[in-house]
């Protein structure tokens, strides 16, 4: 049910309390939508089908996976502000359901290709290592932020510190930065495969006079990968490895930061600057307008 | 068509009319109606970081839309810096899109939407009071038009880094004439 990123990986830095290091995987299995929406029942294709029909969910990316004889299955994956959407719908925030809705959509359109091209030929599991996968990333990130279900929903984000016969502990932090421990049924932890190390967003919604507790995959934001992760490499040994050099020369780690529309970084105003000096490009006023 | 139009800070009530911003088309299909890939991926880059980003954004982000009479927003230009003190003398043109609906007036629109995103950082950049700005804008090589506007706006080619040329524009701050 959590993304691979949450399964293959033992995530055992940054801290979990210092939030902006974190963010969610941008996309999630449609058995994950599916049970967001209808908790107590089996995830069931035909019930997405009639959101779908209703506009209440986006369309996701429909997979052919391909092995070496052909087409061997499909799969249907649905940006994760899909399922944020369900949970804005949930909760009565039908704005806020709306725009992450139609968020969904945009980059479902935009990342499409790509993701059917990529996950035709790999495992979910392998999706950090897309080229695409942090400009996707980047931009879900940039829409939950201005979420209000995001800001009500998520509990913490922590890790599993330990696990005991009928719970899994996690430490971490609030959205507001509070510390926050948290204890998850095992069966819980143990069905989004979760291990010590994992790192997760706890999000809670009230259902009647109970409350529905989730996991969502947390993983380091692209910055912390760059610093300290090898793409592909999420098991504790291989953490332990040297990190590869990260360079704009190598297109397996193309960096997402050299994009037109991506902030401005340190590097590129420094690049900038050393061809003003470099060139002798005096300043020059501007025209009038007109 | 660029003199009929009003220029202004994006506002978070635009954000609805920025989710539907058209500034390009639909990807062709191919066979099985399955799209195929855009042919200009930088519009499609801009269109989806237009819906996507939500004004009015950073602290020191300039956020401008230019709107027709009826407020039909036509386009839109982002620019930002980075929130260090040493940086606040450069700027980078993130976003500069034109909707589908005004396009064919040979850049008229895009032209009068630079010289409002340049104007606005020369603002900024007087307050801030600076002799100088630095802006720079990253460009697809293949993206003709793009490339044309800079060198209209005497933006200078810096060189290509990893998948864009960068072109900067060294602007002189001149104090405001009593």
């Amino acid at each position: 049910m959590t993304s691979p990123v949450a399964r293959k990986r033992k995530d055992v830095s940054p801290s979990p309390a210092d939030l902006a290091s974190w963010m969610p995987c941008p996309l999630v299995e449609w058995t994950q939508l599916s049970t967001s929406v209808a908790p107590d029942k089996s995830p069931s294709r035909s019930r997405l089908r009639t959101l779908r029909a209703k506009k209440q969910i986006s369309d996701g990316v429909k997979v052919a996976h391909r092995g070496e004889s052909g087409m061997v299955g499909a799969s249907s994956y649905y940006s994760v502000l899909a399922l944020w959407a369900e949970r804005a719908r949930s909760r009565g925030f039908d704005d806020d359901a709306a725009t992450l809705t139609s968020a969904a959509s945009v980059l479902e359109e935009e990342f499409g290709d790509p993701l059917r091209e990529y996950l035709g030929r790999h495992s979910f599991d392998d999706l950090p290592e897309a080229d695409f996968f942090w400009a996707m990333a980047d931009r879900t990130l940039s829409v939950l932020i201005e979420s209000k279900t995001w800001h009500d929903a998520v509990v913490a984000v922590a890790s599993v510190t330990g696990v005991d016969d009928r719970f899994a502990h996690l430490e971490g932090a609030s959205m507001e930065g509070q510390p926050r421990s948290v204890d998850l049924p095992r069966h819980l932890a143990e069905s989004n495969r979760l291990a010590e190390g994992s790192c997760v967003y706890v999000v809670s919604r009230a259902m009647g006079a109970g409350a529905f507790v989730e996991v969502d995959a947390a993983m380091p934001s692209r910055q912390k990968w760059l610093e300290g992760f090898r793409p592909g490499c999420f098991e504790p040994a291989d953490l332990e490895a040297e990190p590869v050099s990260v360079s704009s020369d190598e297109p397996q780690l193309r960096d997402y930061n050299a994009e037109p529309g991506a902030p401005l970084t340190r590097d590129l105003a420094e690049f900038a600057w050393r061809a003003v000096r470099e060139s002798g490009l005096e300043p020059t006023p501007l025209r009038p307008a007109g | 068509m660029s003199g009929e139009l009003t220029w202004r800070d994006a506002e978070k009530s635009d954000r609805p009319a920025l989710e539907q911003f058209t500034c390009t088309g639909p990807a062709p299909k191919g066979p099985n109606h399955r799209p195929l890939p855009h042919p200009r991926p930088w519009e499609q880059e801009a269109q989806t970081g237009i819906r996507t980003r939500k004004p009015p954004g950073a602290t020191r982000d300039i956020y401008r839309v230019g709107t027709t009479a009826d407020g039909t927003i036509v386009a839109v230009a982002v620019a930002g810096t980075l929130d260090e003190p040493s940086y606040t003398n450069t700027y980078k043109l993130m976003v500069l899109a034109v909707a589908t609906s005004v396009r064919g007036a040979g850049g008229e629109v895009a032209d009068a939407c630079m010289r409002d995103v340049l104007g606005q950082i020369g603002h900024r950049a007087r307050a801030d009071g600076l002799a100088a700005v630095l802006v720079l804008s990253q460009v697809d090589p293949h993206n003709e038009p793009s490339r044309s506007m800079c060198q209209r706006h005497e933006f200078t080619s810096a060189g290509v880094r990893g998948d864009y040329e960068v072109w900067i524009r060294h602007i002189a701050i001149e104090p405001l004439r009593a």
